[in-house]
């Protein structure tokens, strides 16, 4: 596999319980606090939660964000090794994780990122935060939203709750208008 | 009793803390999750919590306060284990009580721990003879309720205990069930510490934890995070009809007799699914080979092989029972 290319895991590899999720962009994007929210969604449902936010060298570079899994056996393998579902919005986040698929495993990508591989479903992920936020900063949000529309990993409801429990008064607005358009732009592509 | 999302590390410092630690010392605070509300909540408490700035001073540090009566907390990173050891031997000779929290080296990708290597675990049995009481816990629940037990078991003045975590749970935020005396972490404010006789003793809590072993011929055995890929190699590999099974660590030293004993009295082979050098294979081959059975113990450690994910032990496991 070459760096960079986004491909789908063999299918000898085991079938992980639960739903994997792995969201990667620039710092700038937030993605670690979208990985906080669809957290702690998961965790306001009871459901069994593994979060993996990057940390370390990763936080201060050139790729911000996370690992979750969702809904897994308890006692069983928590890491994200092959995502169920990859969120990209940088294109050094897509040559860092783009070969950690499980099969038949989804990319959703930001639309302006170059050579997406075919399969990618490419959405409008900042254009969106700047239309209704205001500012491509709560470009977090809209990718928590439409993570949690095209996956269902969590409930809309608990998304919301979540995420006004986590944002601080001054930004919670923004923030979950920004959620609520997430949420319709995931809606949309499901419908097409 | 609430639940809330812990860092593995934050985990086993607000466990500590729940059991009734009063002294906290860490090379760095930050980076074993010790952060302010743990200092705030310890401080009300009549406590300390100290950025020593080196494992060596850390260690210090917690075994003087611990010597005057404090239920004491070191926490060390794995690379610091040699600069500590003499401080660790000297702890045990002299039984005092301290819970040593030690956080496994990252290794592989400096991005995300999941190549983390259990390295240390040879050095933390050796490092003393006789060798601290060294659990590994393997969520971060559990990092919390052994955290808090051996917190407990110092307050009763025993040896000193040795938790070691794997740098990928050290990391990962998983849920905890937090005790009676916080309603959530961190609570803020000095809540009151639960009574000793309503927390439960280091000595009730399991040695290790059995998975499908009952009527296995191929067993993995494994601590932290391996355990945690080997019982879902395990349960693929029921789900292709092979009778494996799973003998989760928990206590690594002194080796938990009991169940091994009786789980080697069952099966022919056994997979020792670790992520160092073999540092758990051989203490486990020689106390397997003492008894009248040999099971043939086979180890997955592979130097510098990073992750060690569910599909190898798979592999191992279905290829030992073919």
């Amino acid at each position: 596999m070459s760096e960079g290319a986004i491909e789908r895991g063999a299918r000898d590899t085991i079938g992980r319980r639960g739903i994997a999720i792995r969201l990667a962009g620039e710092a700038a994007h937030g993605l670690l606090f979208a990985g906080y929210v669809l957290a702690d969604a998961a965790l306001l449902e009871r459901r069994a939660v593994a979060h993996m936010p990057t940390l370390g060298a990763a936080a201060r570079g050139d790729v911000s964000g996370g690992a979750i899994r969702i809904g897994a056996e308890p006692g069983e393998y928590p890491l994200v090794d092959q995502a169920d579902c990859l969120l990209v919005t940088s294109v050094a986040g897509m040559r860092r994780y783009g070969g950690g698929l499980a099969p038949g495993g989804r990319v959703i990508a930001e639309e302006s990122l170059p050579a997406l591989p075919e399969f990618a479903i490419a959405l409008p992920l900042v254009r969106t935060a700047i239309e209704t936020g205001g500012t491509p900063l709560v470009v977090d949000l809209v990718a928590a939203a439409v993570v949690t529309e095209m996956t269902g990993a969590v409930s809309r409801r608990a998304l919301q709750e979540a995420a006004a429990r986590l944002l601080p008064a001054r930004g919670r607005p923004a923030g979950l208008a920004a959620l609520d358009a997430g949420i319709e732009l995931g809606k949309r592509r499901l419908r097409a | 009793m609430a639940v809330t999302l812990l860092h593995g590390r934050e985990a086993l410092a607000w466990g500590a803390a729940n059991g009734g630690a009063s002294f906290f010392a860490a090379a760095s605070l930050a980076a074993a999750g010790m952060d302010g509300a743990l200092a705030e909540e310890t401080r009300t408490r009549g406590g300390a919590v100290v950025d020593a700035g080196s494992a060596a001073a850390a260690l210090s540090a917690a075994l003087d306060a611990a010597v005057r009566g404090a239920v004491s907390v070191a926490a060390l990173g794995g690379g610091d284990l040699p600069s500590a050891a003499p401080l660790i031997a000297r702890a045990v000779r002299e039984r005092v009580p301290l819970v040593i929290l030690v956080e496994g080296a990252w290794t592989g990708s400096a991005v995300e721990p999941e190549g983390a290597a259990q390295r240390e675990l040879s050095l933390l049995r050796w490092i003393s003879d006789p060798a601290p009481a060294l659990y590994a816990p393997a969520s971060a629940d559990e990092a919390y309720a052994l955290a808090r037990a051996a917190a407990l078991a110092a307050r009763a003045g025993g040896a000193p205990v040795g938790l070691y975590l794997d740098a990928a749970l050290a990391s990962l935020r998983e849920p905890v069930e937090t005790a009676e005396a916080r309603d959530a972490v961190p609570s803020r404010g000095g809540a009151a510490l639960p009574a000793a006789a309503a927390l439960p003793a280091l000595a009730a809590l399991p040695e290790a934890e059995l998975y499908r072993t009952r009527d296995a011929s191929v067993l993995a055995v494994a601590a932290g995070i391996a355990a945690r890929a080997a019982r879902t190699a395990v349960r693929v590999a029921r789900e292709r009809g092979t009778r494996a099974g799973l003998i989760r660590l928990i206590r690594l030293w002194p080796l938990p007799d009991a169940e091994l004993a009786a789980s080697a009295e069952r099966a022919q082979r056994v997979v020792v699914a670790e992520l160092n050098e073999g540092q758990l294979w051989e203490p486990l081959a020689a106390r397997l080979h003492s008894g009248e059975r040999r099971p043939v113990v086979r180890s997955l450690a592979e130097p510098g092989a990073g992750a060690l994910p569910p599909e190898r032990i798979l592999a191992a496991l279905l290829d030992e029972a073919a």
